[in-house]
């Protein structure tokens, strides 16, 4: 599994730092996510950020 | 694509669409997903979700160089919520130090507690309160305040133009009288700006005056448009949804008990109630160049009005989505707008609601609004609320 958010889409909604925290965080001067764990390796947080992917508003989130 | 110009009678600053825009709102989506009314100089309007998404999406071929409220306030610019790409990107970025998560997380949300605790301990004190004009009005003004760097004893003097130009009609002579606050408004902005520039504090306000655009510093008239931005952004808005969610579960006390059982749902419950009734109902954008949205052609230079509100309720894209679900997940809401304009206080207004609701919710559970007695706005036209919520702490048991 590996994560990864398009900085073009991304606009800081921060649902998936919400739903995700472990694996996401939000870069204080653009406001825009970071991807933190990029290969989460435990079926919870793969879980999370499948969650996360889904739950984007901007639809940002690439999981695959 | 068709050229035709499915004609619809809408007009959002009527009385009756501020009473109910929903039964509007599911007509528009059934009947007229893309139609052209001649209220207010005419203008096209968009109720379906994705024809919503995709105006809000595209910078280029619609404009928010003209105002977004129609019809227009005269309130001058506001920026960057009236300004395109690629000046939005930058004067967002500038700002953004003061509208992170970290910021808000890490020193403002600490002040929002101790305002909401002030403000309910004089409301527990008292039978009756108006939860509008003792709670969810001053709080998000003196927050505002207190991010700008402005004195918190004055935020009547920022809430009153917003509150005029927001519940008087466009050539009212309420109007009038609205746009000479706002001049004061933008007046006394301007001179605090100054201020900062000979006393530097900690504050929007000073960051703003140190600011560059590019390879210049941020003009004076820049600073006082942003600043003024802040102001119309950050406090009729949260006062209309913290009103909107205290009398939805007023209504609702199942919901109301659920939140109170399980407070770790308020998050997911917060984004619901934004998607249910969002402050703001929607916004305009100005065609740039002959286009097509949802199989109409629409021309270069006319006006398109994106309803975040009926957007909301698609039920293509959210089910039963006229019933508030607390734990509704995913929620793709368009409370804040979508896109390189979405509101940039949304981590602001987050937790304002937040820390509103749950306290509300700890330290008030039983309060009764004393609905024959509350004051809705007589126009939606540019925020969705309440204006007065009388209160009580709990409802009166039978002597």
């Amino acid at each position: 599994l590996k994560v990864s958010v398009d900085l073009d889409l991304c606009q800081g909604h921060a649902v998936c730092v919400r739903v995700a925290p472990l694996v996401f965080d939000l870069d204080e001067e653009t406001g825009q996510s970071v991807v933190r764990i990029a290969e989460p390796a435990s079926a919870d947080l793969a879980d999370q950020a499948e969650l996360a992917a889904e739950g984007c508003p901007e639809q940002a989130i690439v999981v695959e | 694509v068709t050229d035709e110009r499915p004609t619809c009678t809408f007009d959002h600053t009527s009385a009756e669409f501020a009473h109910d825009p929903w039964s509007t709102y599911a007509r528009l989506r059934c009947e007229c997903p893309v139609a052209w009314t001649e209220s207010h100089e005419g203008f096209w309007v968009l109720s379906r979700y994705d024809d919503v998404y995709e105006v809000a999406r595209d910078d280029e071929t619609f404009s928010s160089d003209r105002e977004v409220v129609i019809p227009p306030t005269c309130v001058g610019k506001l920026v960057p919520l009236n300004s395109d790409p690629p000046a939005l990107q930058i004067y967002r970025r500038i700002m953004m130090p003061f509208f992170s998560l970290q910021y808000v997380k890490g020193t403002l949300a600490p002040r929002i507690a101790d305002l909401v605790d002030v403000h309910l301990d004089r409301i527990l004190a008292s039978e009756r309160f108006d939860l509008v004009r003792d709670f969810a009005l001053p709080i998000p003004a003196m927050t505002t305040h207190e991010l700008l760097g402005l004195p918190l004893d004055e935020w009547e003097a920022s809430v009153r133009p917003v509150e005029a130009i927001s519940t008087s009609h466009a050539g009212s002579p309420e109007r009038a009288e609205a746009l000479e606050l706002v001049t004061g408004l933008r007046a006394r902005l301007a001179e605090e700006a100054e201020r900062r520039r000979r006393e530097p504090r900690d504050d929007l306000l000073t960051h703003l005056t140190r600011a560059r655009f590019e390879d210049r510093q941020l003009r004076s008239d820049e600073i006082v448009d942003m600043a003024t931005l802040v102001v119309f952004g950050g406090m009729d808005t949260t006062t209309a949804a913290v009103s909107n969610a205290l009398l939805y579960l007023h209504r609702d006390l199942e919901a109301r008990s659920r939140l109170i059982a399980e407070p770790e749902l308020l998050e997911n419950a917060i984004e619901e109630l934004l998607r249910y009734e969002p402050p703001v109902q929607g916004f305009a954008r100005t065609v740039t160049r002959d286009c097509v949205v949802g199989g109409r052609a629409i021309p270069a230079g006319e006006t398109i009005f994106m309803l975040w509100g009926s957007a909301n309720r698609d039920e293509s894209v959210f089910p039963d989505p006229d019933a508030v679900i607390l734990d509704r997940f995913p929620n793709r809401h368009m409370a804040f707008g979508v896109g390189a304009h979405r509101c940039i206080g949304a981590n602001i207004a987050r937790a304002e609601i937040r820390i509103m609701l749950g306290e509300v919710l700890r330290r008030l559970p039983h309060y009764r609004i004393l609905e024959n007695e509350m004051e809705a706005r007589s126009t939606a036209a540019i925020s969705f609320g309440k204006l007065r919520l009388p209160a009580v702490q709990r409802a009166r048991t039978a002597a």
